[in-house]
């Protein structure tokens, strides 16, 4: 059963996810890793949703999901009405890129032996958008729009690139085919804090010049919270909580987004435990996932599954026992 | 190519060596390259105290890194160190490599930033503690093997009994990262070196890591040097700061005093670039704009100041660092809070 | 500079220094000594003269080393070991060069699609060429140079033949290496085709790897030649190849060694200074690969 996270306002989301799972078989173990388990959200335009949680929490798959590498085990994908597990072959090709992503590892994201002009003008080459003088414009345009002079890094290769200037080339070429979603997977995680203020300040400057829509995927709020309209936390491959971002920073209604908020906070939190792990993915806890970790776990909660449900507008939560009454 | 120190400063250290467990003294690292030698570190002076914190915050390339590898004596033969870096009145700048290995199992102890690439995938994280174990001492196998138990559960691995016989993949990051701090308390080490070990772990590991290294200096009397370009890391799991950047530190004190008032414009725009959970949303957050100058090139002047927001007509000189306040040095000519 | 940059930041666990990118000695000795030999066999003959490796002269059999008009002696038919050697290198580099570059198209191609495509594609694939490759390779050339008979261009076959399954499993390894970074995957969210990730993305990433590697077996092609050669499945006579020539002096190792020994030397020198050659390359390409 999947709550579909819906909110009352009438225009179409850009993205909506409905009960997304994605499981996957690794050998060796005789039940499927489920990564993401019934995830239901929707992004709607010139708006951010970050997704929160730690590693392992599916937010990562969540949106190789998306983006259809891997296709989802169950649900459905809306990119603007159109789900996108339907399609096939060239038609999956031009509805994808309208999603581009941002990667977590900028020399990763960027093939090793190109240079910058060509790694930002491939998008337009490979869908022969314009004339080779348009594209060269085109690249000129987006490298400026990203704060690299053409001229000083157009012909460097990414090793000759810092941690910073080879994000910006990343944000460059996925906004060379004009995408309407913007997918940012631990897009600063990897930067040093002076560079990723640098660069989340490019990703809001960008998104009010050109009116983009922001996946946000992160492992720390603090950084979420500056970006995002929308918050999303997962654990264990569901979604927890979900709302508008200041009712959750404000007052999170689920113990682990408590936990996560305690965890950047100053403060020390009195009764947390000093060690506590994920539990495995093959074998999550049966009820709530987070109960083997949750100070407020009771007999309910091992016995029947949360559901994703509203706390207050705009703010869902899946617990049975919230930390806000309702 | 290692050039030692002058006797004199290796007396006066001596006479300070039980209040301080590592001395640095002007130390500089530079590597030889193609198109000149690139200035990494340049006179670059520490104190790490036994059982405290000392933080040393930068960004890539600050020479933060550099530093810590030329004292562990691991930078290889394209480097040129020279100064002076005193460990328990024992001079490591110029020691021979094999004296060098054996310091570096007993004495001083590392923790990187990347616990997997550091961990043999193919071995149980109990032998590998243990292995580390019988490298400082002659103990048979199976003392060894209690001891990499006792070990794991100092550094608070659950159930260490049963969580020695996992390989490094059955642990998640935290864990994995308290194997790696498990081996390097293995020899006791009298300081601890934490380059950016909570980096590639969640938030939340990241504060259990950080209290766990808070625990154990106190509790083994060990001097911590923490590696971080997070200042806000630092302000809370440091005694001692210093800044650093273009291979200089350009700002130390101790941590509460540093952070009370802080005087060098670098380290205010860091501390104004991490993110704040009480902000609104879609707020800009204070970036420091450029990047780093390049180290193959000479810097004239305060290396900063083409960064800086309170660059004026001196900083075309270099600031010396220097105490502008008991305890507290900063290398600028127009500090903040201080009327010139 | 970036590399006192890459000192610090990324992910580095250790220190990376990169390589100096000058050539050193252990590439420019074996460089230059098969410069030379390469010469010498497809040049010298022009150049120099010596008599034809062919030309018969029943009045000077077996002469050795240092007789004026044959410096390194004569066969025992009196032909030139000197002229014969040089043509026979021409034969041996061009059957190494050939079945190498072949074998490096075909096998490269395969790995490289049974890495990319993966299952049941990469599944077939490597399937068959795992059984080309559990038969023993000279056995495996033997049968088809059997089959097809004895000539240059057989030979050629037969080799690159066998070297098919090393080729496409040196690709397919690198392949999957980098069919794990993000880039693939970004090309591929732009709308990036298959053939384009392949050739433009995965090829050039792993080019110099497959030429190391190419570099490698060419000696080895030239052994096998030799043995072939030696075998009588290789090259017919009277053309002449190093392995053939080694051949037809077998009989004569007690009162005439020159025969066996001089092309024999050549393959020797060819084979370690390529050997080397590689060697060197894949050192200097572990350094800077790995980016």
């Amino acid at each position: 059963m999947s709550a579909v996270a819906q909110r009352p306002e009438v225009a179409a989301p850009l993205l909506e996810l409905r009960g997304v799972s994605k499981e996957f078989h690794v050998p060796g173990h005789r039940t499927p890793l489920s990564a993401v388990s019934d995830v239901s959200f929707s992004v709607h335009d010139g708006e951010t949703l970050g997704l929160v949680g730690e590693s392992g929490c599916g937010k990562s798959t969540t949106a190789r999901v998306i983006i259809q590498a891997p296709k989802p085990t169950r649900g459905q994908i809306l990119l603007r009405g159109v789900d996108l597990a339907s399609l096939r072959g060239s038609a999956l090709r031009r509805a994808r890129r309208q999603v581009q992503m941002v990667f977590q590892d900028p020399y990763s994201s960027l093939d090793p032996r190109w240079k910058v002009r060509d790694l930002v003008a491939e998008p337009l080459r490979v869908n022969r958008i314009g004339t080779r003088a348009e594209q060269v414009k085109r690249v000129d345009e987006l490298l400026h729009l990203v704060g690299l002079n053409p001229k000083q890094y157009g012909d460097r290769r990414p090793r000759n690139l810092s941690g910073g200037q080879a994000q910006r080339v990343g944000i460059a070429r996925a906004l060379a085919l004009s995408p309407s979603l913007v997918i940012c997977d631990e897009a600063v995680s990897s930067l040093d804090v002076s560079i990723r203020a640098q660069i989340l300040n490019l990703l809001e400057d960008l998104r009010t010049e050109l009116g983009l829509t922001y996946l946000f995927i992160a492992h720390d709020l603090t950084v979420v919270k500056h970006v995002s309209d929308w918050v999303g936390v997962m654990y264990l491959g569901r979604l927890s909580e979900y709302g508008r971002s200041e009712a959750i920073y404000r007052s999170p209604a689920h113990p682990y987004t408590a936990s996560l908020l305690a965890a950047v906070s100053e403060m020390p939190e009195a009764d947390r435990p000093e060690v506590d792990e994920i539990p495995s993915p093959f074998n999550p806890p049966s009820g709530c996932r987070y109960r083997t970790r949750c100070p407020y776990a009771q007999a309910k909660c091992a016995e029947e599954v949360p559901e994703l449900r509203e706390v207050a507008e705009n703010h869902r939560v899946a617990c049975h026992f919230p930390l806000i009454a309702h | 190519m290692v050039t030692s120190t002058e006797g004199g400063i290796v007396s006066t250290i001596n006479s300070v060596a039980m209040e301080h467990s590592l001395i640095v003294e002007r130390l500089s690292v530079s590597f030889k390259s193609g198109a000149g030698d690139v200035h990494a570190v340049n006179d670059v002076s520490l104190r790490v105290t036994p059982g405290k914190t000392l933080g040393i915050v930068g960004e890539s390339g600050s020479g933060k890194s550099v530093t810590v590898r030329a004292v562990m004596g691991l930078l290889g033969h394209s480097a040129t160190v020279t100064g002076s870096a005193c460990l328990d009145g024992e001079e490591l700048v110029g020691m021979p490599e094999d004296q060098l290995r054996r310091r570096r199992g007993i004495k001083m102890a590392m923790v990187f930033q990347d616990p997997m690439s550091s961990l043999n995938p193919t071995m149980r994280i109990g032998s590998q503690v243990a292995e580390a174990v019988r490298q400082h001492r002659k103990v048979g196998r199976r003392e060894a093997w209690s001891e990499a138990v006792a070990l794991l559960r100092s550094v608070r691995v659950p159930d260490p009994e049963r969580r020695a016989r996992d390989y490094p993949h059955q642990l998640s990051g935290g864990m994995r990262q308290r194997v790696m701090i498990a081996m390097a308390l293995s020899a006791r080490p009298s300081v601890l070196f934490a380059d950016e070990p909570t980096t590639a772990l969640d938030v939340t590991t990241q504060a259990q890591i950080l209290t766990l290294l808070d625990d154990l200096k106190q509790r083994y009397g060990m001097g911590v040097v923490l590696i971080t370009h997070d200042l806000g890391i630092a302000a809370r799991h440091t005694d001692d700061l210093a800044v650093m950047y273009a291979g200089r530190v350009v700002e130390s004190a101790p941590t509460k005093t540093l952070i009370g008032a802080i005087r060098m414009p670098y380290t205010q725009a860091l501390m104004d670039a991490i993110p704040r959970i009480d902000a609104p949303s879609h707020s800009p957050l204070a970036s420091i704009e450029g990047s780093p100058p390049d180290p193959s090139k000479p810097i004239l002047g305060c290396a900063f100041a083409p960064r800086c927001p309170r660059v004026g007509d001196r900083c075309t000189t270099t600031p010396l660092l220097a105490e502008g306040e008991p305890g507290h040095r900063w290398a600028c000519w127009y500090p903040l809070g201080v009327d010139a | 500079m970036a590399d006192a940059v890459a000192l610090e930041g990324r992910s580095a666990g250790l220190l990376r220094i990169r390589r100096p990118r000058h050539l050193t000695w252990a590439l420019w000795i074996p460089g230059g000594v098969l410069i030379l030999l390469v010469g010498a066999c497809f040049i010298g003959p022009q150049i120099v003269h010596i008599p034809g490796p062919n030309v018969v002269n029943l009045s000077l059999p077996h002469v050795g080393l240092g007789t004026p008009g044959h410096l390194l002696g004569t066969d025992e038919l009196g032909r030139d070991l000197l002229s014969r050697s040089l043509y026979g290198g021409q034969t041996s580099f061009e059957v190494g060069l050939a079945s190498v570059a072949i074998g490096l198209a075909i096998g490269g191609l395969l790995g490289l699609v049974s890495g990319f495509m993966g299952g049941w594609v990469d599944s077939v694939i490597m399937r068959v060429l795992d059984i080309l490759l559990a038969f023993p390779s000279l056995i495996l050339a033997l049968t088809v140079a059997t089959y097809l008979g004895p000539s240059e261009r057989n030979v050629i076959f037969a080799i690159a033949f066998f070297t098919v399954p090393s080729y496409a499993r040196v690709a397919r390894s690198g392949t999957l290496q980098f069919k794990e970074r993000e880039f693939l995957l970004a090309g591929e969210l732009s709308g990036a085709g298959r053939t384009h990730q392949i050739f433009r993305h995965v090829l050039p990433n792993i080019w110099g790897r497959l030429m190391t590697y190419g570099l490698l077996t060419i000696g080895v092609a030239m052994i096998v030649e030799a043995s072939l050669s030696f075998l009588g499945l290789g090259i017919r006579p009277p053309q002449a190849s190093w392995g053939a020539m080694i051949a037809e002096g077998k009989g004569y190792l007690t009162i005439a060694p020159q025969i066996s020994l001089v092309p024999g030397a050549f393959l020797f020198v060819a084979i370690t200074s390529l050997n080397m050659l590689g060697d060197g390359i894949r050192a200097r390409y572990s350094g800077g690969e790995a980016w």
